[in-house]
């Protein structure tokens, strides 16, 4: 069962054209991580996990892994991207997405990314985080 | 409730074109409680980094300002200065 999850928002675009949102992360945990679309305004947006990052074992080098997928699992992560892109040709962008990360099987963290975010938090909870 | 560790207040790096002000893209950063928060000129790095990435733009051509959460109002549209480095609505 996952727990209640404390909001953290990204309102907006604020005249950019994509909110990026980077989250480091404990190395020694096991992370999986999601993220989503509204549905209530789907159009005009991408939203997606954009890369992540972990310290090579030996080497200790930080290696990028880009991924631009909507779900993914890694182990020993140092920080994890996520991104809101609009469509430059779209003047009024109004989706938002939200993502997840989830540790040990329970969420961790809810990130709502751009759009008009309140309007659309609680149904984006009740899809994902439920 | 959950009694899960939280994330670190977040701070946000604002990308933008030195000689416009317009804004590229506004980075966000966190940490998960466990988790290290890179220096500052790390942070700024990773911004610009991803800046060039999604832009035309060369890294020269790019400049960061770092703000607190709280300096950005939702729905408004932000350009920076380039002379006095301040965020202004537009």
């Amino acid at each position: 069962m996952i727990e209640s999850i404390t909001a953290y928002s990204i309102d907006g675009f604020f005249g950019a054209d994509s909110t990026l949102q980077t989250v480091f992360l404990p190395e020694d945990k096991e992370i999986t991580a999601t993220i989503a679309l509204s549905e209530i305004a789907p159009i005009a947006m991408r939203a997606y996990i954009d890369s992540y990052t972990v310290r090579e074992l030996g080497s200790g080098r930080d290696v990028v892994y880009q991924v631009r997928k909507n779900h993914i699992h890694i182990s020993r992560g140092r920080s994890i991207v996520f991104v809101l892109d609009k469509d430059r040709s779209d003047e009024f962008p109004v989706a938002a997405a939200v993502a997840h990360i989830f540790i040990h099987e329970q969420s961790l963290t809810k990130l709502l990314l751009g759009g008009f975010a309140d309007l659309v938090a609680d149904r984006l909870t009740g899809r994902l985080g439920r | 409730m959950s009694n899960l560790p939280a994330l670190s207040e977040a701070v946000v790096r604002v990308v933008f074109d030195r000689v416009s002000g317009n804004v590229l893209h506004v980075h966000t950063m966190t940490a998960v409680s466990g988790a290290v928060l890179p220096s500052d000129e790390e942070l700024n790095t990773l911004a610009i980094s991803y800046a060039v990435a999604t832009s035309n733009k060369l890294e020269e051509q790019l400049d960061v300002l770092v703000i607190k959460r709280d300096e950005l109002k939702s729905g408004v549209r932000y350009r920076v200065d380039p002379k006095t480095r301040c965020l202004e609505p537009v």
